[in-house]
C-alpha cells in the first residue's frame, strides 16, 4: 500500500502555511545536509562506528520539535534528527561518531546513545523500544511537561511498549509517542512480522491515537489539536528510509517510495521559493562539509 | 556472635525508612500488588501516599522505575521475589547500572529484591539470584540482615548517585538481631557468611566446638565492591583455610568469586565455597536445595581440614 498520502491534511498553501513549510524546510535541510557528510564520510571509511542515518525521516523530528516547545525527548538508535531538530551542537555529533573523547557520550557509543539534557534529550541503550517504558516513568514524576517518546516499527511489537501503553493511559501521563513507521525492522516489512496496526492497539488501551503520513503541515497541525489536551496519545508517522538500517549504504526503493524531502522542496519551489530553498541547501551543504571536514581532522 | 537487641526488626525499619522517604524526599515506592495482603510482609507503609501499584508488567515496570529514577525521584522498586529479577533485568542493567558510564547521567533506584525459600516457594521463586547481576558493572550489590545494616546500606545509596541492588531475605524480616565478627587465637578455619546462613551463625560455631574445631566467622554485608579488610588477611593468615556461604547457587556465583579474591589475596591459603547445589529445587521435601544447613557447613569445615 502507498503510504504517500495516507490520512494527509488537504490545505491550502497560504501564506501562513508556506511560512511554516518554510521554517520546517529549514531543519530538514540542516539535517540531511549533515547526514548527507556523515553517509560520505563513513563510506569512503574515515570513521568505522556505529551509525543509524535518518535519511528520508527528517520531516517528523523537524516539525514535532517545532510544534511542542519545552518538552522532554527520549529517542532510539535513529536518533540524530531529534538531537539536531532541538538545537542540540553538531560538532558534539561528529565527535560522538567518529569516536572522540568530545562527543556527546564520549564517543562511547556511535549513535544510539546520544543526547543532551540541555535540550530536554536522554538517550538510548540501544535495545529497541526499552526508551518507552523508561520514557513513561519519567513522565509519571515529571507530569507538568510533556513528555515525548520515539520509536520505530520494529519496537512497537516489544512486549515491554505495547505495556506502556496500558500504563499510561492507566496513570493518564502527559506523554506523546511517536512512531516513526518506515515499515521495516531492519530490512523485514512489517506485514511479515504482524497482522495488527499499532493505532488499533493503542486506542484499545484507551490512548488518542492516529496514523498519518510524513507531510509536515499534517503533523504539525495534529499535534496542535493533540498538544492541547495533556493526556497520552500516540502519532504513527508512515515514512521512508532512504539509506540501509545501519552503516553507509543505500536501500533499494521499494515500489511505494516517496522522498518526504523532495515532495516538501517541490511544493515550495512551486510556490516561488525557490531562492529561499536554493539558499538553504547551500548554506546547509557548505556548513556541512566545513564541519565534518575540520572534525575528522582530529582522528 | 550474634548481639540480641530490644529494637525494631528489619521489616518495621525498611518500613520507616521508606515512610519517611516519602514524606521527607518525595519518594516513591513502586511496584506488584504493594497493598495486597501484608504489605510486602510488612515492609511497606500502609498508605496510598508515595505507594504506586505496577500493572502485572515486568521489563517494563522496571523501565518505568529507572524511568522516576531519572527524572529525580530516587525510586524504591519491589520485586516480591528474586526471581522477577530475570524478567526486570534487561531496563536495571542496561538503563540505570550503565547509564552513567554511558550517559554521564545517574538512574538512582533502590531494588528491593526479596528472596524466600522452602517447600511453599518451589524451582523459580527460591532463593538469591544476586550473582549474575554482579557480573555487569555500575550496580553495587549488598545483602543485609539486621536493622543496623539496612540503615548504613540506606544512608549510602541516600548519598550515591548509583542504583543499589539490595538482596533481601525473607528469612531477616522479624529479626532484631546485629551480627558481629567473631575472631578467636585458636581458630583453624574462616568462614565468610553471605544473606540467610548467617542466621545459623550461633548453630555452626557451636557445632563446630563439639567437633573441637574454632573459627572465625564473618559477616558479609556488601557483595559488590567486595573490600578485603585487614581483620579477613590476618585470619586467613592465621588458618590457612577458609569457606565463602552463600544462599545462592554454589557454581558460577558471588561465593566463588569471593572465595577467588580472597585465594589471590592471601598467598598459600584454600579457600572454597559453599551454597546451593547445581539443581532446581522443588516443593516436595525430596528437592529441597537451599541455603546450606548448619550440618551441611560443619561437613564442608570438617571435609576442608582433614584434607592436608
Amino acid at each position: 500500500m502507498n503510504f504517500q498520502n495516507y490520512n494527509i491534511l488537504k490545505l491550502s498553501y497560504n501564506q501562513k502555511n508556506i511560512e511554516l513549510l518554510k521554517k520546517i524546510f529549514f531543519k530538514m535541510s540542516y539535517i540531511r545536509q549533515f547526514e548527507l557528510r556523515a553517509y560520505e564520510s563513513r563510506l569512503e571509511k574515515k570513521f568505522e562506528t556505529l551509525i543509524y542515518l535518518c535519511l528520508g525521516q527528517e520531516s517528523i523530528y523537524s516539525t514535532v520539535a517545532l510544534s511542542i516547545k519545552n518538552s522532554i525527548s527520549f529517542g532510539q538508535h535513529r536518533g540524530h534528527g531529534i538531537y539536531l531538530a532541538n538545537g542540540g551542537s553538531p560538532k558534539k555529533l561528529v565527535d560522538e561518531l567518529i569516536g572522540l573523547n568530545t562527543g556527546t557520550n564520549k564517543g562511547m557509543g556511535g549513535s544510539p546513545p546520544i543526547f543532551d539534557k540541555k535540550i530536554g534529550m536522554y538517550g538510548h541503550v540501544g535495545l529497541i523500544g526499552d526508551q518507552v517504558p523508561v520514557a513513561a516513568g519519567y513522565s509519571l514524576v515529571n507530569k507538568s511537561k510533556k513528555t515525548i517518546c520515539y520509536f520505530g516499527d520494529g519496537a512497537a511489537e516489544e512486549d515491554y511498549v505495547l505495556a506502556t501503553f496500558g500504563f499510561a493511559s492507566q496513570k493518564k501521563l502527559n506523554i506523546l509517542f511517536i512512531c516513526d513507521d518506515n515499515d521495516l525492522s531492519v530490512l523485514t516489512p512489517t506485514k511479515d512480522r504482524r497482522s495488527w496496526k499499532l493505532v488499533d492497539v493503542a486506542k484499545s488501551f484507551g490512548i488518542n491515537a492516529i496514523d498519518i503520513t510524513d507531510d509536515p503541515l499534517t503533523i504539525y497541525y495534529n499535534i496542535k489539536k493533540i498538544e492541547k489536551k495533556n493526556v497520552p496519545a500516540l502519532i504513527n508517522i508512515r515514512t521512508c528510509r532512504e539509506y540501509w538500517h545501519e552503516g553507509a549504504g543505500k536501500d533499494k526503493e521499494g515500489k511505494y517510495f516517496w522522498s518526504r524531502y523532495k515532495i516538501v522542496k517541490k511544493i515550495l519551489e512551486n510556490k516561488n521559493q525557490e531562492k529561499f530553498v536554493n539558499s538553504t541547501e547551500m548554506l546547509h551543504k557548505k556548513w556541512s562539509k566545513k564541519l565534518w571536514e575540520k572534525q575528522l581532522q582530529k582522528l | 556472635m550474634v548481639k540480641k537487641i530490644m529494637g525494631k526488626t528489619v521489616a518495621e525499619t525498611i518500613r520507616d525508612i521508606s515512610k519517611k522517604h516519602i514524606e521527607k524526599n518525595k519518594g516513591v515506592i513502586m511496584g506488584q500488588c504493594l497493598s495486597a495482603v501484608g504489605w510486602v510482609q510488612n515492609t511497606v507503609p500502609a498508605q496510598k501516599k508515595g505507594i504506586i501499584e505496577f500493572p502485572m508488567t515486568d521489563v517494563a515496570g522496571a523501565g518505568f522505575a529507572v524511568g522516576a529514577a531519572v527524572g529525580g525521584r530516587k525510586p524504591i522498586f519491589i520485586l516480591r521475589f528474586q526471581s522477577f529479577l530475570w524478567l526486570n533485568a534487561s531496563p536495571l542493567i542496561n538503563n540505570a547500572a550503565k547509564s552513567k558510564e554511558i550517559f554521564g547521567y545517574s538512574a538512582p533506584v533502590f531494588i528491593r529484591a526479596i528472596a524466600s525459600e522452602g517447600i511453599s516457594s518451589g524451582p523459580i521463586h527460591t532463593n538469591c539470584y544476586h550473582s549474575p547481576f554482579a557480573h555487569m558493572p555500575g550496580l553495587p550489590i549488598c545483602a543485609p540482615m539486621t536493622p543496623k545494616e539496612y540503615k548504613k546500606i540506606w544512608q549510602f545509596f541516600k548519598k550515591s548517585d548509583l542504583p543499589l541492588l539490595v538482596s533481601e531475605h525473607r528469612r531477616s524480616y522479624k529479626e532484631k538481631k546485629e551480627f558481629i565478627d567473631d575472631i578467636n587465637k585458636n581458630s583453624k578455619v574462616t568462614l565468610f557468611l553471605i544473606s540467610a546462613v548467617r542466621f545459623q551463625s550461633l548453630e555452626i560455631k557451636n557445632k563446630l566446638k563439639k567437633l573441637g574445631i574454632t573459627a572465625d566467622i564473618f559477616h558479609l554485608l556488601w557483595l559488590k565492591p567486595f573490600n578485603i579488610k585487614k581483620k579477613y588477611i590476618d585470619s586467613l593468615k592465621k588458618t590457612k583455610k577458609a569457606i565463602v556461604i552463600d544462599s545462592t547457587y554454589e557454581i558460577c556465583g558471588i561465593s566463588e568469586h569471593i572465595a577467588y579474591k580472597l585465594m589471590n589475596k592471601v598467598k598459600g591459603t584454600k579457600v572454597i565455597n559453599l551454597g546451593m547445589k547445581d539443581r532446581s529445587p522443588g516443593c516436595s521435601v525430596k528437592f529441597i536445595n537451599g541455603t546450606p544447613s548448619s550440618n551441611e557447613v560443619c561437613k564442608k569445615v570438617s571435609k576442608l581440614i582433614n584434607n592436608k
